[in-house]
């Protein structure tokens, strides 16, 4: 695989090469601690940020308008994301799967650029053991940036730019030191009066979804405009919400928070549909970061592990 | 085939009400689509909103027509709709019933309440076809909660089905006795007969129904692989994308709705 040395008199060819043909963005934190995608300046110099939310919200939006009486143009820029973790990453090939046939996916998927970085991981991430490459376009890592993509390739084939070639490919991270209890990937999902107990401190909040890379619930709701337009959209929903399960006639498959916690442990652990029996958590630890109640995935095993001792 | 959230128009060409809240809906979509039995389709109020109802029955191609209880808003402005009004369809989704080769083979249809709607587009299908005998097991709470049975009774004069009919009500007022039954519709399973080998076994109804239904067919000696059973789930997108119908770790909405007891059994908390 090829690879463009990244140094100091790289980066900014590299960046003003990027910045011609896309809108370039870095993860950066925000006044109100949020970290969030902003427009780049230059090549990010500091280490990869977690987003506070994931990738997803730039491909399935919380709210798409996906049909409509007044088709609307799409005017969005191609995006080129500089410094996109390996858990993220991890997580789009899950999501490229289960959108698969999905032409608004598609159409957000092809309008980014994705620049993988190798990352640190830090108290609460646990990343997957991950073999082959992730599905980015660019990956940085130890000074050197690998052209993954055809059209990354493509892209750079036209420039002079000091690099070299490797039967290798980039280092991917390894992963945290997590404790082989303590990992989600050797899990099935605890037993239903262990459930119960974690249920009691569950919220029901949603947040988990909300922030998770690989939820992709999603409710359609039909709306009519001022001017009398209708359409329909798709809005983020979450397997945490109580009417989730429910049917017409008012019957509900998950009644009870447990039951719905089981929903989601079984996505995280086990996987739904084509990707049952694969783990699909990515280990990034945004739920554990954002629960109110502190029920991150690995504290949920970690209590009902507790109990049953 | 790529995914499309699209209504396709559809205007409603006949209304027939069953029952207080029951009413058999055909529309005509004008496409080449044609839901077959056990499959569904969503029907749209363009800006109140959409769900999933199976196909009851065929009518011609480029129609479709679906038994409809009013349960909630959506359903509602339906029920308020007149002939010519224009709603939008989206389907056919799901798997459908797939019985295997029904030569020499006796099939056994069982619904309780609503469900059967599918059933009767699946009896629609076989009646008449390769089977040895098709029998109907239909339950309900009351008597007039029994949907379609002046055909049913009609099939059973002319010797196609063998109805048999289970109402929770006391059964005085009811004037052949042989088909009737006092109790649940899954009593009627222990009156099958010893030899079950060629038994082919349709099953839809209320989630309770099916915990205790489909393990007592198969204590009757029927193969796994023989009972279908098709489950109600909320099913929003139709295309295994937005999570809601997921039952043991399968999408009901492409895997199914159309399940055998074998698959079942590989599906913890699908059956209550």
């Amino acid at each position: 695989m090829r690879f463009l040395n990244l140094d100091e008199t790289t980066r900014p060819r590299i960046f003003a090469l990027l910045s011609a043909v896309c809108d370039t963005l870095t993860a950066d934190r925000a006044d109100d601690g949020t970290v969030c995608w902003h427009p780049a300046l230059s090549w990010p110099e500091s280490d990869v940020r977690l987003t506070t939310v994931p990738l997803k919200t730039m491909l399935v939006p919380h709210r798409e308008i996906v049909w409509s009486e007044q088709p609307s143009v799409d005017v969005r820029h191609p995006r080129a994301l500089l410094g996109v973790p390996v858990c993220d990453l991890a997580a789009i090939a899950q999501l490229d799967r289960v959108f698969a046939a999905d032409p608004f996916w598609q159409r957000q998927r092809h309008n980014l650029f994705l620049v993988g970085a190798s990352c640190l991981s830090d108290a609460e991430c646990f990343c997957s053991p991950w073999s082959g490459l992730p599905p980015c376009d660019l990956f940085a890592e130890a000074g050197r940036l690998w052209l993954v993509s055809p059209r990354a390739e493509e892209l750079f084939a036209r420039y002079d730019l000091p690099g070299g070639e490797s039967a290798d490919g980039p280092v991917l991270p390894l992963g945290h030191a997590v404790q082989k209890q303590d990992s989600p990937f050797v899990q099935s999902v605890p037993e239903a009066d262990l459930l119960d107990l974690v249920a009691a401190r569950c919220l029901g909040c949603g947040v988990c979804s909300a922030v998770c890379p690989t939820c992709h619930c999603f409710d359609l709701r039909d709306s009519v405009d001022d001017v009398g337009d209708v359409s329909r959209l798709r809005v983020w929903d979450s397997c945490q919400f109580v009417g989730h399960g429910r049917v017409a006639g008012g019957h509900n498959f998950r009644p009870r928070q447990q039951d719905r916690l089981h929903c989601r442990l079984e996505h995280k652990l086990q996987g739904f549909g084509p990707d049952h029996e694969e783990a699909l958590c990515v280990g990034c630890g945004r739920c554990a970061r954002s629960c109110p109640a502190g029920l991150g995935l690995r504290q949920i095993l970690a209590s009902a592990r507790q109990a049953r001792q | 085939m790529n995914v499309s959230f699209q209504p396709y128009p559809a205007t409603l060409v006949a209304i027939e009400s069953l029952h207080n809240d029951v009413r058999v809906f055909t529309f005509d979509h004008q496409q080449a689509m044609t839901v077959q039995p056990g499959q569904f389709a969503e029907i749209i109020l363009p800006g109140i909103g959409g769900f999933p109802v199976s196909a009851c029955g065929y009518v011609t191609a480029g129609t479709f027509q679906a038994c409809i209880r009013r349960a909630g808003r959506v359903t509602s402005a339906l029920f308020r709709c007149t002939i010519g009004d224009c709603v939008g369809v989206r389907g056919p989704f799901g798997n459908g019933f797939h019985l295997p080769d029904l030569a020499r083979k006796d099939v056994l249809l069982i619904a309780g309440g609503l469900g059967i709607a599918p059933i009767r587009a699946l009896l629609q299908s076989v009646v008449g076809g390769a089977a040895r005998s098709v029998t109907l097991f239909y339950g309900a709470r009351r008597a007039a909660e029994l949907l379609f049975l002046p055909e049913l009774e009609a099939l059973a004069e002319r010797g196609s089905l063998c109805l048999r009919l289970a109402v929770e009500e006391p059964l005085e007022a009811i004037c052949s006795p042989q088909r009737w039954h006092s109790g649940p519709v899954t009593d009627l399973v222990d009156a099958l007969p010893s030899s079950t080998a060629t038994l082919l076994v349709a099953v839809c109804g209320p989630p309770q129904m099916y915990a205790v239904l489909l393990e007592k067919l198969a204590t009757t000696g029927i193969t796994a692989a023989h009972i279908f059973a098709t489950l109600e789930r909320r099913m929003r997108c139709g295309v295994g994308e937005c999570g809601h119908c997921v039952a043991g770790g399968h999408y009901v909405c492409t895997e199914g709705p159309v399940f055998s007891l074998a698959q079942l059994r590989q599906m913890p908390g699908a059956i209550a």
